[in-house]
């Protein structure tokens, strides 16, 4: 039994990864990112910066459309409509789940 | 090894053309793909269906899965010593024996040795992407879980198989619902100078009696009596770090949320913030009302001028 507690990365809004890392992991090129950027389907922390970093939520849900793009045989203007309606999907997840843990489910006795 | 029939798993014909066979794919890969089916079987049924396209898709590949010839589905078979030899120079080194060696692992291998010889270009080491289900005692306390993985392992000879590994992954404090993490380098290994693969997590928290979760803040109902809900009350409620007496203001409604500041889910990071606990007031009635009691909620009847409805009174009705 092998135990490794050293290489847990968290993958959410309160980490970052820079482009080189979410190239690394994606198998997305840093061209495909860019025009993921540009088509509004990823936002870096800072537009403006000489290098892009992005918050590490962004890891899985790339991984999820270069699977996507893979195995649907997807161009990039296909991929781009993937990605947002996967983010929104993401989102109305996350609501209907607020929305559930805020409904009271004690019937009485 | 277990024979697969690609073609009956794609539903095309043993003598369909690349782009029947393309189609077929595309049609079954969009109904099932994990990503975008909620059919609980797709995950399984579109691994067949890629792992069948890659093969039938590929000339060279397709031509050497039908010289194995047709085997009724899941039957054991080995491939013959003269296919080993045939296809020699699509695999790394053309051994004789497919021992333990899987149909799908069979023609990924066959990939990797196209153009003759052992292959050079660095390859990464598979991801997996693994669901963790823990309790949200675990979450809150941090966890380890144990992993199996079937990785693969390869011989003197380049040869591919898998082999099951185990170990425990440490889940820190701060996961929650769909939390994702990394375990970096715990995949498969990588070969040439490719990186080694990652492992994945998706935690996944098991449903409580007691507590619903919104990303780190927690919910739990607080039945009140209508007394401690009209008087007010000191009431104990549990928590995962345990119990705590919380003050019920009075005149306190149904449906108010009382929040307990840092009561929930630890967040990430070691600055110790946490989300909070929100108890959310119910007035309950009891099951049983006595003589006693009802002559009491009489006297309140008769005593009070409150009108829960008053709002109704300035609405339009169909009668106007």
């Amino acid at each position: 039994m092998q135990t490794n507690t050293t290489h847990a990365i968290w993958l959410d809004r309160s980490h970052s990864v820079t482009i080189e890392e979410l190239v690394a992991v994606s198998g997305l090129s840093e061209f495909e990112l860019i025009e993921l950027v540009d088509a509004g389907a990823m936002t870096p922390n800072d537009v403006g910066a000489a290098r892009w970093t992005f918050t590490a939520d962004y890891v899985p849900a790339v991984r999820k459309a270069v699977r996507l793009r893979e195995e649907l045989e997807l161009d990039v203007h296909a991929l781009v409509l993937a990605v947002k309606l996967l983010a929104q999907i993401d989102e109305l997840e996350n609501e209907l789940a607020t929305l559930r843990a805020r409904q009271s489910l004690f019937k009485g006795y | 090894m277990k024979y697969k029939d690609y073609y009956a798993i794609l539903g095309v014909e043993r003598s369909a053309d690349a782009e029947a066979i393309k189609k077929a794919y595309r049609k079954l890969a969009r109904k099932y793909h994990p990503d975008v089916s909620k059919d609980p079987q797709g995950e399984e049924k579109f691994k067949n269906i890629a792992e069948a396209y890659q093969t039938l898709k590929d000339d060279e590949k397709r031509a050497a899965y039908d010289r194995l010839g047709s085997h009724s589905p899941g039957e054991d078979f080995q491939p013959s010593r003269d296919w080993g030899q045939e296809f020699n120079s699509q695999f790394n080194n053309g051994a004789a024996s497919f021992e333990g060696v899987d149909l799908s692992d069979l023609f990924a291998q066959f990939a990797r040795g196209q153009g003759g010889g052992r292959a050079t270009r660095a390859v990464a080491g598979e991801d997996y992407e693994v669901v963790a289900p823990i309790s949200l005692e675990d979450a809150f306390n941090g966890t380890k879980i144990s992993l199996e993985l079937a990785m693969p392992v390869y011989d003197e000879q380049g040869r591919m198989r898998r082999e099951s590994r185990s170990f425990e992954a440490r889940i820190p404090k701060g996961a929650t619902q769909g939390q994702r993490l990394r375990l970096r380098g715990l995949g498969g290994k990588g070969h040439n100078g490719g990186r080694d693969g990652d492992v994945y997590l998706d935690i996944r928290l098991k449903p409580h009696p007691l507590y619903r979760v919104d990303g780190h803040d927690l919910y739990i109902d607080l039945p009140l009596a209508p007394w401690e809900a009209a008087l007010g009350a000191t009431v104990e409620v549990p928590t995962l770090a345990g119990a705590v007496n919380l003050k019920v203001a009075p005149a306190t409604n149904s449906g108010t949320p009382l929040r307990l500041a840092r009561r929930g889910l630890p967040k990430p990071g070691a600055d110790g913030d946490a989300g909070d606990l929100f108890a959310l007031v119910k007035i309950v009635m009891p099951p049983d009302i006595g003589e006693r009691e009802k002559v009491l909620y009489q006297e309140m009847a008769t005593l009070s001028k409150f009108n829960p409805r008053s709002h109704f009174a300035g609405e339009p009705t169909h009668a106007n």
